[in-house]
């Protein structure tokens, strides 16, 4: 593993604070999330601890509510997940020097947010494993800390209030999915999913009609942008061939 | 805890590391596949969306389209406060206090 960098973690940590406290943000409603779902405080970390991943765990808790199956569950975070493959390839050429036990480690912490800070640093510093790592550590502490704070707050509203606090959860996605929508793919993949889940939840038993939806729709998407990329080809060849006139 | 939660959380615990190590250990100097990357973009709009559209419109069971279903105007504020503030935590706040009020008027 080499010298233990103290320095490096620090300066990792610190840096990373700023993301740490919007991460935080979405640990709160992952908090009050879990408390209403009916998860224990213990559940509730437990999770932050093994899954910690944000969006995902939000994700599970939601599933968990409308009582899925832990193999739909699963699935379903690993699709989410899919995504750690691209930042992971992105990020590995940096630490090719560390070892494979330092890798490993750096693996378990790495989110969004540290990797984002960690890719920066990389641009123009010397990349170390421990930098990686303070920043993975200070999104594991804030985002495990802002759960638990979550889950007090979900614990003292009434649960006569549920009607309105369950609205939480369709506006903590709303609150994700909005920002994602900036382009005509995305938009056909949120109305194609909306679609497919509305009908599939009334015709498919069980819970899988989320993992069918998302399927679905994301390969309904990446068609649609497919099809944008050809035309803006064929634009080009068309304007290539207009100059020659 | 029951056994139900351990492999939940154990399980989708598991998923996610073997989402995050492989790559890490295989330095590789190539690039993913654009096409992969880009399929990928589109993964969690469609599952996020795939959660939240059925809590939207379906009531007891039942697709339920009509002013009595609060959470399709509260969803549709709650958009709108999503796009113009780009705040989570307002978004969710404005959201749930959409969903009261409509209820006290309503």
């Amino acid at each position: 593993m080499g010298r233990f960098k103290t320095e490096e973690l620090v300066k990792g940590f610190l840096d990373t604070i700023p993301l740490g406290i919007s991460a935080s943000i979405y640990g709160l409603v992952y908090g009050v999330m879990a408390c209403k779902a009916g998860l224990s405080i213990f559940e509730t970390v437990a999770m932050s601890a093994f899954v910690f991943a944000g969006a995902s765990q939000m994700t599970a808790v939601q599933m968990i509510a409308i009582g899925s199956s832990p193999v739909s569950v699963i699935i379903t975070v690993l699709i989410i997940n899919l995504r750690h493959f691209l930042m992971a390839a992105s990020i590995s050429p940096h630490l090719k020097h560390e070892s494979n036990k330092m890798k490993m480690v750096n693996s378990y912490f790495m989110t969004d947010e540290s990797y984002a800070v960690a890719y920066r640093h990389y641009q123009d510093g010397s990349p170390t494993s421990f930098y990686f790592l303070g920043s993975g550590l200070n999104i594991y502490v804030l985002w495990g800390l802002a759960g638990v704070i979550g889950y007090f707050f979900g614990n003292i509203i009434s649960s006569q209030l549920n009607y309105i606090f369950d609205f939480a959860f369709v506006a903590a996605f709303i609150g994700m999915i909005v920002p994602m929508v900036k382009d005509f793919p995305t938009v056909i993949t949120v109305v194609v999913s909306g679609v497919i889940s509305i009908f599939g939840s009334q015709l498919v038993s069980g819970k899988w009609y989320i993992i069918i939806a998302g399927i679905l729709a994301s390969l309904a998407g990446y068609l649609v942008s497919r099809l944008a990329v050809k035309d803006a080809e064929m634009d080009v060849i068309k304007g290539a061939a207009d100059c020659e006139h | 805890m029951n056994i139900k939660m351990i492999v939940i959380i154990l399980g989708a615990g598991l998923a996610t590391y073997c989402t995050r190590f492989p790559l890490m250990i295989i330095s590789g100097k190539r690039e993913m596949p654009l096409r992969l990357t880009k399929f990928m973009g589109f993964i969690a709009p469609a599952v996020f969306t795939s959660l939240i559209v059925p809590a939207i419109f379906i009531k007891q069971g039942k697709i339920d389209i009509s002013f009595s279903n609060k959470y399709i105007i509260a969803s549709f504020i709650t958009a709108l406060s999503a796009y113009f503030l780009k705040n989570m935590l307002v978004s969710v706040i404005i959201g749930i206090c959409t969903v009261g009020i409509l209820m006290y008027i309503f």
